[in-house]
């Protein structure tokens, strides 16, 4: 019943006008594919911050998200038929739900020689190729080894560098980074046989500086969101985020992101606030954002509680690659070190835990009054060391938390009225620790 | 100065029961209280309830300086007052109750919540248990259905038990067909009781140690009606457990005392 009730409305109102142009962004990611293949382009199931976009971009292969498509998917509350087709096939209800509407789609475009009647967005184009890769969880290359029943395409795995917290940077980092150019020089060569063109340095050195700029606008805009009253919400970074992502070393992204720091430069500098009267500050600390119910924000805010920062999505602050690197595929090397390596140093110093570090920084950079996790059964990358990173977090702040629990696409692990009842105690507790 | 006598009403609307508690300005002290099934209509039952609870005060609503709704049909009440959450409630009833108790685990009809609260009765850190009926009252329901027994009587005989059984499933509907399975192979009532307790004693201990247990712990919502299941939550958790006398009212006793604190 509750689930109806929510039928066509799960999207969330957003703050600035840039959020709202990104649906059609996001549309054109699949109208693109379709449109490369019929122009006999080549397009590739994809994953983000593999650190291969601009490889991508440069050899003219249009990336084919996959696991964007699957919270397209549940946005339009469309999930249902491919999650069950997956589990039909097989595939547990506990694994990576992203993965299971992936899955779904692909069995389902076999058993019936074709796209899905009515997949949103016109569904994923028939790839070419796909490119898992490691970074961030393991079935962001076991799903493409899976989809191989269901699609007779080559698939390629690239290995991102994830050094220990306490690692000796300095003595393993040449080897780290040798390791990585390595696996990118793998890839190119893979993608060069399927394209049977080769990759251009001029071309790659193009692509990372449009990725490079738009990423540096993407971070001068959250910079800007420490303004209070809140400029710009986690709905709206929740849509934005298309660009960095799904548009990569694009001169589209960097035009975005130009547009959306004016916006909000204008209204930090206004005082044009996402609520009339902003009364808490909330940081989104972890987990995949509920696809299947993002009005949730604004049902926060109903309160006059604003989440004014995230950290998912945006993963990486800007880094500097030493200007001596004249090798493109050595610069993203570097640049891909340097990033997962960038909060080591503050996580050894302290709580040894980078993740705790950077919401311990954002809580005070933000001026929040609490934080806001949410578990995703299906995704354990996102959900497991939660609790730890919770309990770590009280340690050094005394800000409410509160841990919501459904999944990223997957309705059937959601209770409104558990929600609301968890919403409402915790706006309780920030009411009270603000009376004092 | 106005003496006057000043009365609070607090109402829990929940999914099995609805309560309602009254409070004199003075003191805080429980004026009267009143409990009926939730049913299929929580705006008429909670003004019958609230009707029962003044009745009992003999006195009227416009005697009332103050309501707060609260439970999971709050928003039903057909009378205006303030709402707040169960988990505030609860915390400020049992400090009420209890002050020395730190951490409160509250079983009702459709789920179970662990608070660890301030000396203050403000809540520090909270959980509700996942979307699953084990954790909840409604477990038990199932249960004492197929074994024919009165969940009054599910307590006492599960502590007669000497040998519980061991349930190798963490779900409820699993769990039925288990107990059926146990019934066959001629387990005895109070041994399946006493292990369907143990299980769920690990499943709520498992929430109360996340939010950071602190001792003294009170046990709230239907499941502090059952001796069996607080015993096996305190073996559990390794502490003493403190039980209001009427565990279902603490949520409206809690309302009606931030009621007078408006």
């Amino acid at each position: 019943m509750e689930q109806r009730e929510q039928q066509g409305k799960t999207a969330a109102v957003k703050g600035t006008d840039m959020a709202r142009k990104v649906r059609g962004m996001v549309k054109n990611i699949y109208q693109s594919a379709h449109e490369a293949k019929q122009a006999g382009g080549k397009v590739a199931y994809s994953m983000i911050m593999s650190q291969y976009d601009e490889i991508l971009r440069a050899m003219d292969i249009v990336p084919l998200p996959t696991e964007n498509f699957a919270g397209v998917c549940a946005a339009k509350r469309q999930m249902d038929r491919f999650l069950l087709q997956a589990e039909a096939d097989g595939y547990s209800q506990s694994l990576c739900s992203y993965a299971r509407i992936g899955l779904g789609f692909d069995s389902l475009r076999k058993e019936g020689s074709g796209i899905p009647d009515n997949s949103p967005d016109g569904g994923m184009a028939m790839p070419d190729m796909m490119l898992g890769s490691s970074s961030v969880c393991d079935p962001r290359y076991k799903w493409f080894q899976a989809a191989g029943r269901f699609l007779d395409v080559p698939r390629y795995n690239v290995d991102v560098v994830s050094p220990p917290i306490r690692a000796n940077l300095e003595d393993t980092r040449d080897y780290y980074i040798r390791y990585q150019k390595e696996q990118f020089r793998g890839l190119i060569a893979f993608l060069e046989k399927q394209t049977g063109r080769k990759m251009s340095d001029d071309r790659l050195w193009e692509s990372i500086r449009l990725c490079d700029e738009a990423w540096r606008l993407w971070y001068e805009i959250d910079r800007l969101r420490v303004a209070v009253p809140s400029p710009m919400p986690s709905q709206d970074h929740f849509s934005i985020m298309a660009a960095a992502h799904y548009y990569a070393g694009t001169q589209i992204a960097v035009d975005f992101y130009q547009g959306l720091y004016d916006e909000v430069k204008y209204k930090a500098a206004n005082k044009n606030g996402v609520v009339p009267d902003e009364k808490y500050r909330i940081l989104y600390g972890a987990g995949l954002p509920p696809w299947h119910t993002l009005w949730i924000f604004n049902y926060f805010e109903s309160f006059g509680a604003v989440f004014v920062i995230e950290n998912v999505y945006r993963a990486y602050d800007p880094v500097e690659v030493p200007s001596s690197v004249q090798d493109p595929v050595e610069y993203l090397a570097w640049r891909t070190f340097l990033r997962v390596t960038q909060w080591h140093e503050k996580a050894s110093a302290r709580s040894g835990n980078p993740y705790v570090e950077k919401l311990l920084e954002m809580a005070a950079d933000y001026k929040t009054d609490g934080v806001v996790f949410h578990a995703c059964r299906s995704c354990r990358a996102s959900t497991l060391g939660q609790t730890h990173i919770k309990n770590l977090l009280g340690r050094y702040t005394d800000i409410p938390m509160m841990q919501l629990t459904s999944d990223m696409v997957d309705l059937r692990d959601y209770s409104e009225s558990q929600w609301k009842a968890q919403i409402g105690a915790f706006i309780e507790a920030l009411a009270a620790r603000k009376r004092g | 100065m106005n003496n006057a006598i000043r009365y609070f009403a607090g109402v829990d609307i929940g999914s099995v029961s609805i309560a309602a508690v009254l409070i004199r300005s003075q003191k805080r002290e429980m004026a009267a209280s009143e409990m009926i099934p939730s049913g299929g209509n929580y705006k008429d039952a909670a003004r019958k309830v609230l009707n029962g609870v003044l009745s009992k005060a003999g006195i009227g609503v416009a005697d009332l300086a103050g309501i707060v709704t609260t439970g999971l049909g709050a928003e039903s009440a057909p009378f205006p007052a303030r709402q707040v959450s169960d988990i505030s409630c609860q915390a400020m009833g049992c400090r009420r109750l209890f002050p020395q108790v730190r951490t409160v685990i509250d079983i009702g009809g459709q789920f179970t919540k662990a608070m660890r609260i301030t000396p203050e009765g403000r809540v520090a850190d909270f959980l509700m248990s996942e979307k699953c009926a084990t954790g909840s009252g409604r477990f038990l329901q199932v249960i004492a259905r197929i074994l024919h027994v009165n969940l009054s009587e599910i307590g006492s005989l599960s502590l007669q038990s000497e040998t519980p059984v061991e349930f190798s499933t963490n779900c409820a509907v699993f769990a039925e067909s288990e107990t059926v399975s146990r019934i066959a192979e001629g387990a005895k009532a109070a041994d399946i009781l006493a292990g369907v307790h143990r299980a769920m004693a690990a499943k709520v201990s498992m929430l109360a140690k996340r939010v950071k247990m602190e001792t003294e712990v009170a046990l709230t919502g239907g499941g502090g009606e059952d001796t069996g299941l607080v015993q096996a939550v305190g073996d559990t958790l390794g502490v003493r457990i403190w039980v209001p006398e009427q565990p279902r009212l603490s949520a409206a006793l809690g309302a009606a005392c931030l009621a007078a604190a408006d």
